[in-house]
């Protein structure tokens, strides 16, 4: 008898449409579903608002999980994995379990799963002299902006998870495991694979990158996506995988989406950089020799994907506070609105100098013209009907900042004819700048507590 | 030589992480891949991205899925948070890159026909 798991998606950020997951826990006939909530800025944004208040600081979207989709996982023995605790697991915990007896359930066991005060150890170890290299600029002088941090967090693991699982968890939040985690953890669990296992890892990392991201993978953004069907209701795409190591992804029968390998490949190496290393805390696989094969509609066969060790560092987020960001918009239109654009542009320019504008950087752009691709846009071959204009400036102050929306607005009066639309923004926004780094794993541990109703 | 636009030979998706930008590029027949390997360098795409890719571009590749990712290094502003691009998660980039024209050798035109 060939044992078969089936793991769902629920979420691929915060803000996601949380109703696939009802259809999917519904009749999607899977064990598990695992809600993605977490992009590159959200835990340091998290933990600024834990500081103003304690109850705050995780995902409170996870209420609506819990009312929602958590009574019909309970019935129908689905387990939910998370990272909705963000940068308060425990105040998650708290929300979770009351929201639970909201709605009546007398018993529930929930898992959570933490890491050690990775701020801390930051700032133990730049005492002690690492220098944590920025990977994306190659500085390495993470001491420049020490004064400036407000918080840090490291993409953890699906070891706490399995341990989760091991103790019957319904519900499992973890601060920052990774996205993939909670896809792989439920593999792990089910088929007994070791940590060591690194091909059995891969093939749980490569369900895991396929299909945490909900429907990006099944028809959202894709190049097909005049050919998706209804994808206003997008189903979620579902990870199965059997103990042969055969991997299929699928949907929900009925719901809109696509999945095929056009749609499959453009997510295996969306946002990946090398694909020949993946590089995640259990395993570091290899993607190049990954081939696909739609065995029936929206069910499609992947293999190839090979493990090697895990990597000795684990990726660290470092956030810290970079000046303030000031923006502001502006409408012209046809007759020659580009001329009219370039002319209003000007204006702003001379007035910054007037107002002897401090700047770390300023940005012109023509919405409609050149806004998203900037010199590889060709000029318009014909007199458009109008164009909006963006102006943002990051300053070191926000002060400063606040000079580019008083500047800009003035085109109300001084701008070109047929110049309108001056978005007053209600003002400059501090910069969150985040500092990827590494941290070698011996300093990171993971912490399992349990939580019981009943 | 034959300018064809890549618009007609592949699919293209892009995304970010921190200042580094990723160009997912799929041949949309398998038989335009190795017109691929041979002519979209990475020297011709920093070199039409310009100003917007202050980094180095690296290639790689997944022959068996027709695709390569191309990795643009500091390439979105400081990233998301720090970004003033209007596009600070590089989502369109992968639109932008539809432009490039590539001169093909007659000698290479029969994969394309």
């Amino acid at each position: 008898m060939v044992k078969t798991v089936r793991v769902g998606t629920g979420s691929g950020f915060w803000g996601d449409n949380l109703e696939p997951a009802i259809e999917i826990a519904k009749s999607g006939n899977v064990k598990y579903l695992a809600y993605d909530f977490l992009g590159e800025p959200t835990i340091p944004i998290l933990q600024k608002l834990r500081r103003q208040n304690p109850d705050a600081g995780f995902v409170p979207a996870i209420r609506t999980v819990v009312r929602g989709v958590l009574p019909i996982c309970l019935e129908k023995g689905i387990t939910i994995l998370t990272n909705a605790g963000a940068a308060n697991p425990h105040a998650c915990a708290d929300s979770i379990l009351s929201a639970a007896k909201e709605i009546g359930i007398t018993k529930l066991k929930l898992g959570i799963v933490t890491t050690n005060d990775i701020q801390a150890k930051v700032e133990e170890l730049l005492d002690q002299g690492s220098i944590f290299a920025n990977l994306d600029t190659g500085d390495e002088d993470l001491g420049a902006v020490r004064d400036r941090i407000i918080g840090s967090y490291v993409y953890s693991g699906a070891y706490g998870y399995v341990e989760a699982l091991e103790a019957g968890c319904n519900i499992i939040i973890s601060d920052r495991a990774t996205d993939d985690a909670a896809i792989l953890a439920p593999l792990v669990y089910e088929f007994g694979w070791k940590w060591d296992d690194w091909d059995n890892l891969a093939i749980g990392i490569l369900a895991g990158h396929l299909i945490e991201c909900g429907a990006a993978c099944s028809g959202g953004i894709s190049n097909l996506w005049r050919e998706v069907p209804d994808p206003w209701n997008i189903g979620y795409p579902i990870a199965e995988v059997n103990d042969s190591g055969e991997l299929f992804i699928t949907k929900v029968d009925g719901t809109g989406g696509l999945i095929n390998r056009t749609t499959l490949t453009e997510h295996l190496l969306y946002e990946v950089q090398d694909p020949g290393n993946y590089l995640m805390p259990e395993v570091v696989t290899d993607f190049t020799s990954v081939e696909m094969e739609e065995v029936a509609k929206d069910r499609i066969k992947v293999w190839g994907a090979k493990g090697k060790p895990q990597p000795t560092t684990l990726k660290v987020g470092i956030a810290y506070t970079d000046g303030y960001i000031g923006e502001v918009e502006s409408s012209v239109t046809w007759p020659d609105a580009v001329d009219k654009a370039r002319r209003s542009i000007e204006i702003i320019k001379k007035r910054f100098e007037m107002v002897e504008l401090k700047a770390d950087e300023v940005r012109y752009d023509m919405i409609g013209v050149d806004s998203c691709h900037w010199s590889a846009s060709p000029e318009p071959d014909e007199d458009i009907n109008e164009i909006r204009i963006r102006v943002a400036a990051r300053c070191a102050d926000r002060k400063e900042a606040s000079k580019i929306a008083r500047e800009c607005v003035m085109l109300m009066g001084t701008g070109p004819i047929g110049s309108t639309g001056q978005l007053n923004t209600p003002g400059p926004r501090e910069v969150l700048a985040l500092w990827p780094s590494l941290i070698p794993r011996e300093h990171v541990t993971q912490t399992l507590e349990i939580m019981e109703i009943g | 030589m034959t300018r064809i636009q890549l618009k007609d030979l592949i699919y293209a998706r892009s995304g970010d992480k921190g200042d580094v930008c990723n160009i997912v590029v799929i041949a949309r027949e398998k038989r335009f891949y190795p017109l691929l390997e041979k002519y979209l360098t990475t020297a011709r795409v920093k070199d039409f991205f310009a100003e917007m890719v202050k980094g180095d571009v690296e290639r790689y590749e997944v022959p068996t899925l027709e695709a390569m990712n191309f990795v643009l290094r500091n390439s979105l502003g400081g990233g998301a948070t720090r970004s003033l691009r209007m596009d600070f998660t590089g989502k369109t980039m992968c639109q932008a890159i539809l432009r490039i024209h590539l001169d093909i050798e007659e000698s290479d035109l029969e994969l394309i026909h």
